[in-house]
């Protein structure tokens, strides 16, 4: 019997395929590919944080499987199964390059040593003048753990600088300070293995399929294992995640907040609340001022079923049937993404969520909890947990905290003193900075706020005169016309080191391959130009990014965030843990806050829940108003302009867009319009319609599509040719200072 | 030639039907129905071909979803067009 090569290589594809139905005992034994070896590492892409294998042979990354034995169980979406051609892309940056004679000039490429006194030599300069207010550092939710960690440390405890601030500030600020102010301290409750066991899906703002696919996988495997389960989706988008819903409720954009306590007034009214629970676990506020449950209630009197139709739009008794299927399934599990934290009130509605849980009490046991989706694969890990945010430090520490300071400073063995007491810029802050000229140089680490940033044509202004340092890996991001100089970053398994996941899991990527051409790993970048600009090289005596790491996970036991269990030999055997995980023998946590799940929870403590975080250990129910968006749609501008993913690039395309196939699959943006707005507009299938809001006007083909409602657009962000984001204004949350991508008035009309 | 492992997730009362149905495409070789909705299936096909390749499986009756779980570009040229599109990981039907 003859056997060829090819049926070899399909015969594993099958094996692998069936090894993920049986489980990850039997996927374990399907390395029999004819990879050389299997190198363990994490998706590049989204938040939901799939364990990929790396297949190797020649020293070249040829293949890609997941990993059976971590949460995706083997499962990949196509875009992770297309990673092998990012790494090898054309469009890769190889070697370091500089703009010698200022921004009109070229790009140059130069040896390591010339770019990296360019740029230190620059920030020395700025340092010198200005003070260490004018200098910052604008990181990411995809770079790597150890790099975040070393980027905040360098700035916050070598260079006296409170200027570091990133994406994650774009994109889940708001379910930060939501989760914060709500339980004490950031980050999930439960993980994705709620899931399995939730039997209603509130689902709102998230289009799971497109955004998170495998972890849509999972929810509509779970739907369909019992005609019990439920699912509600909450979306003026009638998107493919809405095809699994048991109800779609659509509503006028912006206008959930009145939904959500429309909700909780139907919950107390129809005596589904959980008044043991709350009586127990929870205060009642208003801003910082403690209220009753009757002054709640009463404030809930202007939420009736029927005056929220008057606001949102949703028929008054689907508010009562979605707010009965959530409070009387057995476990309720709410997952949202960007449709409710990049929004003006942001941070109130992820507390409204957190309300009707804590209301009924559908909270702290298996399928029943509020999950946040997340956008990157690493800012919960990278930047929320390791506080690489201007208003943060490490552990779920605050800047404006005295003894916060005072601990990070002993643990980074640093003078008293040495961190600025005064948050740093947010985001927006440190773009307006830049224009007003009062940060003069700012050091970009794997991200394109050129490309991400609201308000393009205002924000990037400080960009055409700030010094701008870049580690990038791609030629194609936009950024990059800013740039004075550029360092080459070591792409994904080309080097080492931690994701955190959506649900606390912490896994390692090990370094599969070498870097190509003279790229480098950023830890080793930052570390060698934060020596040149000055900082005693006693604060960052890293070899590798394993010793920072270690110190990292030794640091994170005392606080709350206790991962010292968490050890590099760990991660490199476990396909990742979740923490809290204080010692080596703790398997990781499922339920937080919840006793002996809950290893921060004292094995005596009297109750069964304790939000430890907040002072007198309970969690709080906010009586949070109704307000419009920041800009609604009126006679002038009458539509709303929202935008989002697509499931075959992921943020700026910098990596999808080097795959052929992706990028046929979508190869430019476009404008979803309701067929009955079309009809009223003249508008076609295809043809070029304007968007024209109080910023910009830009023109995108049409696609007539009842995806969304009347007197909604849609466009996806991608497309580094039409920066959608020059239409959005810039106002930000006051708590979260996270923008409202999601909606802005516009103008539509044919071109 | 890429090759693409993928779980074929149908309706459980569609699954052999479907299975039948996805043997009879060329580029397509079927190793069975598990756990009754799942069609362990391989592609096998020049890159260019593979995109409409997965929106003809998930046309096909009963196919509710694509879960991809390998991809190997092993003999291609790293700079060669490489493998399918497409929404492949959406439902094509209502479950």
């Amino acid at each position: 019997m003859t056997f060829s090569r090819r049926e070899f290589l399909k015969g594993t594809a099958a094996g692998i395929a069936l090894s993920v139905l049986a489980g990850p005992a039997m996927a374990a034994q399907q390395n029999n590919s004819e990879a050389e070896k299997w190198v363990k590492g994490v998706c590049r892409y989204c938040g939901t944080g799939c364990g990929i294998l790396v297949g190797v042979k020649g020293g070249k990354a040829v293949a890609v499987k997941g990993d059976p034995n971590n949460h995706n169980q083997g499962l990949l979406c196509l875009k992770g199964a297309m990673l092998i051609p990012v790494i090898y892309a054309t469009d890769r940056l190889l070697k370091p390059m500089i703009r010698k004679g200022g921004k009109a000039d070229k790009l140059t490429e130069v040896s390591w040593d010339e770019a990296l006194d360019f740029a230190a030599a620059r920030f020395k300069k700025v340092l010198a003048e200005n003070g260490p207010g004018a200098i910052a550092y604008y990181g990411s939710g995809q770079a790597l753990t150890e790099e975040s960690y070393v980027a905040n440390k360098i700035w916050k405890g070598g260079l006296k600088s409170n200027n570091v601030d990133g994406n994650p500030r774009l994109c889940m600020a708001s379910a930060v300070a939501g989760y914060t102010t709500t339980f004490g301290k950031d980050e999930p409750l439960g993980t994705y293995g709620d899931i399995d066991a939730a039997s209603c899906f509130f689902i709102i703002g998230s289009n799971t399929s497109e955004a998170h696919p495998v972890l849509f996988q999972r929810i509509a495997k779970r739907k369909e294992s019992s005609s019990k389960v439920k699912v509600i989706v909450v979306d003026p988008r009638r998107t493919n995640t809405s095809r699994i819903a048991d109800v779609h409720v659509t509503f006028k954009p912006g206008t959930d907040l009145a939904l959500l306590n429309g909700m909780a007034h139907v919950i107390i009214k129809e005596e589904l609340d959980n008044a043991r629970f709350y009586g127990k676990y929870c205060n009642f506020m208003k801003g910082n001022d403690a209220v009753t449950f009757d002054e709640y209630k009463k404030f809930l009197e202007d939420y009736t079923p029927e005056k929220v139709e008057a606001i949102t739009g949703v028929p008054a008794a689907t508010t009562v049937k979605i707010a009965k299927m959530f409070a009387e399934s057995p476990g309720t599990i709410s997952l949202w993404c960007m449709g409710i934290n990049q929004r003006f009130k942001g941070v109130w509605a992820n507390n409204l969520l957190h309300n009707l849980h804590l209301l009924t009490g559908q909270i702290g046991r298996p399928g029943a909890t509020p999950l946040s989706l997340t956008g990157q694969p690493n800012a919960c890990g990278g930047v929320r947990d390791v506080g690489a945010l201007a208003h943060l430090l490490p552990g779920g520490r605050v800047v404006e905290n005295d003894a916060h300071r005072k601990e990070m400073e002993e643990l980074w063995q640093l003078p008293p003193g040495t961190i600025a007491p005064k948050m740093g810029r947010h985001t927006i802050a440190l773009y307006e900075g830049m224009i007003s000229r009062d940060v003069k140089a700012v050091f970009i680490h794997c991200t394109n706020p050129a490309h991400t940033l609201p308000n393009l044509n205002k924000l990037t202004k400080g960009l055409e005169t700030a010094f701008v340092a870049i580690t990038e890996c791609f030629k194609t991001a936009e950024t990059l016309k800013y740039a004075d100089v550029v360092f080459p970053d070591a792409f994904w398994c080309e080097k080492e080191g931690v994701y955190g996941c959506t649900e606390r899991r912490y896994s390692l990527i090990e370094q599969a391959i070498k870097p190509s051409g003279e790229a480098r790993p950023a830890v080793d970048i930052l570390m060698e130009f934060g020596k040149r600009v000055g900082v005693d090289p006693k604060l960052i005596p890293y070899k590798n990014s394993a010793d920072i790491w270690d110190e990292w996970r030794q640091i994170s036991a005392k606080s709350v965030y206790n991962f010292s269990g968490i050890t590099r030999a760990r991660l490199k055997k476990e396909s990742g843990i979740k923490w809290p995980c204080p010692t080596e023998q703790h398997p990781g946590t499922n339920l937080r806050y919840v006793r002996d799940e809950d290893p921060m929870v004292p094995k005596d403590h009297p109750d069964k829940m304790f939000f430890y975080g907040k002072p007198d250990g309970k969690a709080v129910i906010f009586l949070r108003p109704y307000e419009p968006p920041f800009e609604p749609a009126d006679a002038e501008y009458p539509f709303v302009l929202t935008t989002g993913r697509v499931i075959d690039h992921w943020h700026t395309a910098t990596m999808t867009g080097t795959v052929p196939e992706l990028k046929k699959a979508y190869p430019g943006a476009y404008v979803e319009v309701n067929p009955e707005d079309a009809k009223k507009l003249h508008i076609a299938n295809g043809d070029m319609v304007v968007l024209e809001t109080r910023r910009d006007k830009m023109t995108f083909p049409a696609r007539v599509t009842d995806t969304c409602m009347p007197g909604l657009v849609f466009t996806p962000f991608f497309d580094q040719k039409l920066l959608v984001n020059k239409l959005f204004h810039d106002a930000a949350d006051p708590i979260s200072k996270e923008p409202e991508y999601k909606i802005c008035a516009t103008k539509v009309y044919k071109a | 030639m890429a090759i693409l492992g993928f779980l074929t997730h149908t309706l459980a009362d569609h699954a052999h039907a479907a299975e039948k149905t996805l043997a009879a495409m060329p580029e397509l070789t079927t190793y069975g129905v598990h756990k009754g909705c799942y069609v362990v299936t391989v592609a096998e096909a020049p890159a260019e071909q593979l995109e409409a390749l997965v929106d003809r499986v998930k046309a096909v009756e009963g196919v509710l979803v694509v879960y991809v779980t390998s991809f190997t570009r092993e003999d291609e040229e790293l700079d060669a067009p490489t493998a399918p599109s497409s929404a492949f990981l959406s439902p094509s039907k209502r479950i």
